[in-house]
């Protein structure tokens, strides 16, 4: 029988900083902005709260199960046609993640940066790079992703500190100014897009390889820290510049790079952070069609893991390119309102039923 | 449409000559699997070649889900 793929608990914690960070820090501010206005960070921090909950249940749960996915552990609590039933949203939301980010790349690129080349194109060549990254498994995914993200994370403060000179403090002004309800509703955006995504780490969890117990807990909190503090930190950015318009920018990490004027030398470097942020979006996708082949390999129990990658990946690419057939606005609906109540029926409901089970079944083990 | 049905049929060809030497080792379970993959891309795939506008998980997603969705959002917006 073939080991199990494993790697490292600091590497289990990058590619969950990936996961977070991915597609929401291209995402994230913009629309989060136009709901919370000046009080988004507020809002983050609400929503990083309850993803550190669901965090401290995913590790209670992996404490318990070390060695099973989601799907498998849940099997073994609840029993298989309940799994079944629960893993019927789980999928769905998955495929409309998976095909979502790597749709929101595409539009990133023919809205900003390459306006005449056809969406599709990027779609295609995007999915075709993906599923070949899933392909190569586990351990070459998480060797290769800490490159990338040192390169996103140094373009992000490179740009982030340039643009010192176009803050101006008092766009922080006024602070919520029509109460609470907004930063409610941000919270409820943030959380929907990226915290209750944290639900998937659940089934990359037993990959990690047994070291300290403790290492594993302590590198997972540290990733949703610091990926709080970039979106936060991107977030405030964003305000700083752009003060009450900043809600009006769809892609404001880019917007920012945009202004970013310095001696009449350092200038136009929006590409610099448009590939940053491609690259970040890639791995959250590669991630999140690694962890659709997943559920899918443990719901079915195949022996093979790797042979559902590509149709898996193809109707992925034809989930992307219907979303966008719909048009641009109601997929820009589809991801700011139907998003977060989604996640939480597709991914926070299994949690709890599972989470519950394991918590009056204590004598099941693995 | 041509262009569309050329590529599928293309990456069709891709993904069978990749898998082809997998598929012969496989169980029965996993082809049904494989098989069960490869019937829903080829529904989506009809349906976005002649851009039928057949349901899909969007359509099912908000048939269920987004009254309430709007309701929440609704009821957390302040009126301007």
């Amino acid at each position: 029988m073939k080991a199990r793929e494993q790697i490292s608990s600091g590497q289990m914690s990058v590619m969950f900083f990936c996961f977070m960070t991915g597609s929401s820090i291209i995402n994230i501010p913009g629309p989060l902005i136009g709901y919370a206005k000046n009080g988004a960070w507020l809002s983050l921090l609400i929503s990083m709260s309850i993803g550190t909950v669901l965090l401290a249940c995913l590790l209670y749960l992996y404490r318990r199960f070390p060695n099973l996915t989601f799907i498998e552990y849940s099997n073994a609590l609840v029993g298989k046609w309940i799994t079944v039933l629960l893993a019927i949203p789980f999928i769905s939301f998955q495929f409309h993640m998976a095909s979502g980010i790597v749709l929101d790349i595409g539009l990133f690129m023919t809205t900003s940066m390459m306006r005449q080349t056809p969406l599709n194109l990027f779609i295609f060549l995007l999915f075709v790079v993906v599923a070949l990254t899933v392909r190569s498994g586990i351990e070459a995914m998480a060797r290769m992703f800490s490159v990338p993200i040192i390169t996103v994370l140094l373009s992000i403060i490179i740009i982030l500190v340039l643009s010192i000179p176009n803050y101006q403090l008092e766009h922080l002004l006024p602070f919520m100014p029509d109460g609470i309800k907004p930063i409610v509703l941000g919270a409820y955006f943030s959380y929907g897009f990226p915290y209750v995504e944290i639900v998937l780490m659940a089934m990359l969890l037993p990959f990690a390889r047994r070291e300290k117990p403790t290492n594993l807990s302590k590198g997972m909190y540290v990733a949703l820290l610091v990926n709080g503090f970039f979106l936060i930190a991107v977030t405030l950015c964003t305000i700083l510049v752009f003060g009450p318009m900043a809600g009006e920018r769809l892609y404001s990490m880019f917007e920012v790079a945009r202004t970013v004027d310095l001696l009449e030398v350092i200038q136009r470097i929006e590409s610099l952070i448009g590939i940053s942020l491609i690259l970040a979006s890639f791995m959250k996708a590669s991630i999140t069609l690694f962890i659709l082949n997943l559920t899918f390999t443990k719901l079915f129990n195949l022996q093979d893991e790797r042979i559902l990658i590509f149709p898996l990946a193809l109707s992925c690419y034809l989930f992307s390119m219907m979303q966008i057939e719909q048009g641009q606005a109601t997929w820009v609906a589809s991801v700011t309102a139907l998003h977060p109540l989604w996640g939480t029926v597709a991914y926070l409901l299994p949690l709890l039923v599972v989470l519950g089970a394991a918590a009056f079944r204590k004598n099941v083990t693995q | 449409m041509v262009v569309k049905i050329l590529m599928l049929l293309l990456i069709y060809g891709a993904i069978w000559k990749a898998d082809l030497s997998k598929l012969k080792k496989l169980n029965s379970r996993g082809i049904t699997a494989y098989t069960s993959l490869l019937l829903l891309s080829v529904y989506l795939g009809i349906d976005y070649a002649w851009d039928l506008k057949w349901p899909f998980l969007e359509d099912a997603a908000s048939f269920f889900l987004s009254k309430t969705s709007q309701v929440i959002v609704k009821l957390l917006t302040v009126p301007s």
